[in-house]
């Protein structure tokens, strides 16, 4: 297994413990928990872990480690890393028979859930409904405690880690932290002595302390009514609290120290300025009955309950919210010492705040509702679930600010109005950008896109990481990522990082979210990588900090006479310009067909150059040796070699040289089928006899041709071919050849010369060719030149294929048969017709799962079946015997 | 004989018994209030819309995501054309909303209601 030579040898020795070393908890954003990570899955890997099935904690660490975006290659080559990724991603994939980048936004979904469980109360079974979606994976393993490894001694490693994304999150008070790293959930397990014992080692911490840290933990699940608290979005639940439930090895301390431990209780809570202690079990048991009931509420309320229910329940509520006040206000000196108004102001404030609570629960789900609406995330908008829920909740924002407005006098207290008009719709966007914001940076950062959204994600980081200044926080990540690459030669750094981010998914995790550490350090990697400059992050900062600049960029002259440059390119991008090859596009179109769309590739855009599909592939691969030269105005290189072939850098706009290589690579290859003076920028008008040409659309072939003529999709490979010998005989008013034949692995394939009109003729050949292929469903004249809708062959093959798939699928014969009205008689064959159509079985499943797709899933999807029975006997067309609609 | 219909006003805190607090505090009690509310609102119009509101909400976003940011009259014109067409009783809505904070912290601080 070859190392990375560049890594500096005591790296190589034990990544564990120099991470270890240099994980300093007072600096809670500094990058090393990532390498820490890895080195533990190398040096699983290198065990042998991966080989076969990872083992659990190996997986989950790596699908949090991708999904927080921290994978990084330092302590193992690539091939390692290759190894590991693909290993996890194959399991996920056929474990949970979904893409794996699929699964992985619904795991972020779930994650987010997860923790809303327990901190913004989505219920129990709202959780286990979109556990189910993820079939047992959870079950099995993700609510499993999972920082044990796997010979059952705690990994140091991940305590640290632990511990510091506890820290940095602030989710969790020091003695949370001391008392949460335990969680298996077998308490007779013999590894809990020394689970303890290692956590105070480490910590360390002596054992008594950890008891009672132990115990403390265990009161407040037990008032909370929580039994762990899920603190990782990536789905790294881990179970805080379990251990502690009166059995096993804690259980046992707990009940052993009980009494020292609940003096212990009250000097902590009230050295943090709580009440002091009151009866536990009544204040415990209101709190439960309170937290329940809103949890009830809350659910009713999502699901218009009637109002005499939530009448009801709202005043059990509040009555459990007021015995919780009373509870926790009124012995208190504090609160006693106030004036009865006061006091009535301080039971109301915390009224109000849990009235809040309540809401925001309700909001969350409503605002997820609306942002599943599909014209939010249609493809013209290239929105994102997530930017989705943004613009619905920044709209329901507006809404309720704009609707409170009217409780509010026209003198008196109006002084809120301001206030609440401008800050409603913010906030409620603020709260569907914890994740989202980040991303919503990310994919507009590279100049494609820039909305207020962004400046809300950003305040609201920055509120959430109050005490770190912006500019400090990435400053200081920025930093520590340059010291890196400075070790190693910055374009294979850049490189090795590209395929090992690329290879973990997170190009899809873009569109779904990260968060916290995840996305400030992949922030921090994109500045040092060169992906992102500081100035890209104007909503967060404004500013650059010296520590801030992008590595690479070492000399503050050239840093800024690149950004001159940029400056210079973008303003001269911004005028209409003439790439040369495509002079026949106007500036206009041209501008968008080369606007390169975040997560798009170069196929994308190839096709909106209008390069016939055929050709794209090829077209790509040939430009590529020229366009990986290529340097946008700041020396970052336009293009770069992804592990699959050629990627494009970053979205924006490609440049004219870019498209001039492009150009220069298809017509070369393709002579006959020249771009330059080929594209027309507006649809040419028809001539006389309209109904009789045959127009090609850009990047369009002979299928859509036949398409238009409503040959069925199975038909129509064999009419093309059927009709080649005289179609390659045409040609047009110039002379020029109409078609062209081209050898694609050893078979010479027809293909159409360049967009535009074709003759009369073409369609004639092509409907001859049709009709001798197959007889029995000759296209009418009546359907020919009809273009869109549909037509007879298509409902006929696309019936076929239902059916054909119903019988794979183990539908009864004699049943189905009856179903479509064929007579027992007319079984045999009717059956040895729709399967008989092929020659073998792969050649029989590709047809018909083709037409399947194409055809009757549309159709199903857009009609009854009695409709689909209804259209096929109204087609004027020549019925078979085995016509369905008879 | 007509209701008048409840508003964030000195009555109001009045009713509640807290309206010989100093200005400051008032003020501070009825922003939270008026925040609460507004999330309260939200609620209310997001989970009455039926499957046309639905979809015109959603238009109703797009629209106003495409004005800039500054545009907060236009931002407001959308909003209430909206509000006029699928949730004409807006006004009551929102005293409604209001009248039920009212009783829930009446309830909760022991005090009865006055009005």
């Amino acid at each position: 297994m070859t190392r990375n030579r560049n890594r500096p040898p005591e790296k190589e020795a034990n990544a564990g413990d120099l991470n270890r070393q240099s994980l300093e908890f007072d600096k809670p954003f500094s990058i090393p928990g990532g390498a820490t990570l890895l080195s533990f899955y190398v040096t699983k890997a290198q065990e042998g872990a991966v080989q076969g099935r990872p083992e659990t904690s190996l997986r989950q660490r790596l699908h949090a480690d991708i999904l927080q975006g921290r994978t990084r290659v330092e302590s193992a080559s690539e091939e390692v890393i290759r190894l590991i990724l693909d290993n996890f991603e194959s399991q996920i994939e056929s474990r949970m028979g979904m893409p794996y980048e699929e699964w992985a936004k619904i795991e972020v979904q779930l994650g987010d859930l997860s923790l809303t469980a327990s901190e913004l109360g989505v219920t129990e079974d709202e959780r286990k409904a979109i556990q189910e979606k993820v079939g047992h994976y959870c079950e099995d393993n993700l609510v499993k405690p999972m920082q044990i490894s796997q010979n059952g001694q705690l990994d140091p490693d991940f305590v640290l880690e632990l511990r510091r994304y506890c820290e940095e999150k602030r989710l969790l008070d020091q003695s949370d932290i001391k008392a949460g790293f335990f969680g298996d959930n077998n308490p007779d397990s013999a590894s809990h002595t020394r689970i303890a014992e290692d956590i105070c080692r480490i910590l360390s911490m002596d054992r008594n302390t950890f008891d009672k840290a132990v115990e403390e933990r265990t009161r407040r699940d037990q008032e909370t009514g929580r039994l762990y608290v899920d603190f990782d979005k990536a789905g790294l639940l881990t179970r805080i609290g379990a251990a502690a439930t009166g059995n096993g090895v804690f259980g046992k301390a707990w009940n052993a120290t009980k009494t020292k431990g609940s003096e212990w209780m009250g000097k902590m809570s009230r050295s943090k300025g709580e009440s002091p202690e009151v009866d536990g079990d009544d204040l415990a048991g209101a709190k439960k009955r309170r937290d329940s009931l809103r949890d009830e509420y809350a659910k009713m309320q999502k699901k218009k309950t009637d109002p005499a229910t939530l009448q009801e329940i709202s005043e059990q509520y509040w009555a459990e919210v007021r015995k919780v006040q009373e509870l926790e206000l009124q012995e208190t000196d504090e609160f006693k010492a106030k004036t009865p108004e006061e006091q009535k102001t301080m039971i109301m404030l915390d009224a109000l705040q849990e009235s809040h609570k309540l809401a925001e629960r309700v909001n969350k789900s409503i605002v997820m509702k609306l942002g599943k609406i599909g014209r939010l995330m249609d493809s013209e908008n290239k929105r994102t679930r997530w930017a989705s829920r943004i613009i619905v909740g920044a709209t329901l924002g507006a809404a309720g600010a704009a609707l409170s407005a009217f409780v509010l006098p026209a003198s008196g207290i109006g002084f809120v109005v301001g206030t609440a008009l401008s800050t409603g719709a913010r906030a409620a966007a603020s709260r569907f950008t914890r994740s989202a914001g980040e991303v919503e940076q990310l994919e507009f950062a590279g100049g494609a896109k820039n909305t207020d959204y962004n400046k809300m994600a950003a305040e609201h980081l920055a509120e959430e990481y109050k005490g770190v200044s912006l500019d400090e926080l990435g400053g200081r990540i920025a930093q520590d990522q340059r010291e890196k690459f400075l070790n190693d030669k910055r374009d294979t750094r850049i490189e090795k990082l590209r395929t090992a981010r690329r290879k973990a998914g997170l190009g899809a995790l873009i569109s779904v979210g990260l968060v916290g550490l995840g996305a400030a350090g992949r922030i921090g990697y994109d500045l040092a990588t060169g992906d992102l400059e500081w100035k890209d992050l104007n909503p967060w900062s404004g500013s650059s900090p010296e520590t801030g600049s992008p590595a690479g960029s070492q000399d503050t002259d050239a840093a800024r006479q690149a950004a001159e440059a940029k400056a210079t390119a973008a303003a001269e991008a911004a005028k209409p310009t003439v790439a040369p090859g495509f002079s026949d596009l106007n500036p206009e179109k041209l501008a968008d067909a080369r606007t390169v769309r975040a997560s798009e590739g170069g196929l994308r855009v190839l096709e909106r150059l209008g390069i016939n599909p055929a050709e794209r592939a090829a077209t790509w691969k040939d430009a590529a040796p020229d366009l990986l030269n290529l340097k946008d105005p700041q020396g970052r290189p336009e293009f770069y070699m992804g592990p699959d072939g050629l990627r494009i850098s970053r979205p924006g706009s490609l440049s004219d040289k870019a498209l001039e290589i492009l150009q220069r690579s298809h017509d070369e290859l393709y002579p006959a089928d020249k771009l330059s003076g080929a594209l027309p920028d507006q649809p040419t008008p028809p001539p006389a006899g309209a109904s009789e040409v045959l127009r090609v659309a850009p990047g369009g072939g002979g299928s859509q041709l036949l398409e238009g003529m409503g040959v069925s999709p199975a038909e129509r490979l064999p009419t093309w071919n059927e009709a080649r010998p005289e179609l390659l005989g045409l040609k047009g008013s110039s002379g020029e050849s109409l078609f062209y034949a081209q050898k694609v692995n050893g078979v010479e394939e027809l293909r159409i010369s360049r967009p535009g009109n074709l003759p009369p003729e073409v369609k004639g050949i092509l409907a001859s060719a049709h009709d001798r292929l197959y007889p029995v469903d000759k296209l009418p004249a009546s359907l020919l030149g009809q273009s869109g809708g549909i037509d007879a062959p298509d409902v006929k093959v696309a019936l076929d294929a239902v059916h054909y798939s119903q019988l794979r699928q183990g539908a009864n014969v004699n049943a189905l048969a009856k179903d479509l009205g064929i007579g027992k008689g007319l079984i045999p064959q009717w059956t040895e017709y729709i399967t008989g159509q092929v020659q073998s079985r792969d050649e029989l499943v590709s047809k018909y799962f083709s037409v399947a797709q194409t055809g009757a899933v549309t159709l199903r999807q857009t009609l009854s079946r009695n409709d689909l029975y209804e259209l096929a006997k109204n087609m004027p067309r020549p019925r078979g015997v085995f016509d369905l609609a008879r | 004989m007509t209701q008048v219909p409840v508003q964030l006003d000195e009555n109001f805190l009045n009713d509640l018994g807290i309206g010989s607090l100093p200005e400051e505090q008032k003020r501070a009690f009825a922003e939270s209030l008026l925040e609460t509310l507004q999330l309260r609102l939200q609620n209310r119009l997001g989970i009455d819309m039926d499957e046309a509101q639905t979809e015109s909400f959603a238009m109703l976003a797009l629209d106003m995501d495409k004005l800039p940011e500054s545009d907060v009259e236009g931002k407001q014109r959308l909003m209430q054309q909206w509000l006029a067409v699928n949730r004409p009783d807006y006004k009551e809505m929102a005293a409604e909303e209001l009248g039920k904070m009212k009783e829930e912290l009446l309830v909760v601080s022991n005090v009865s209601s006055s009005s």
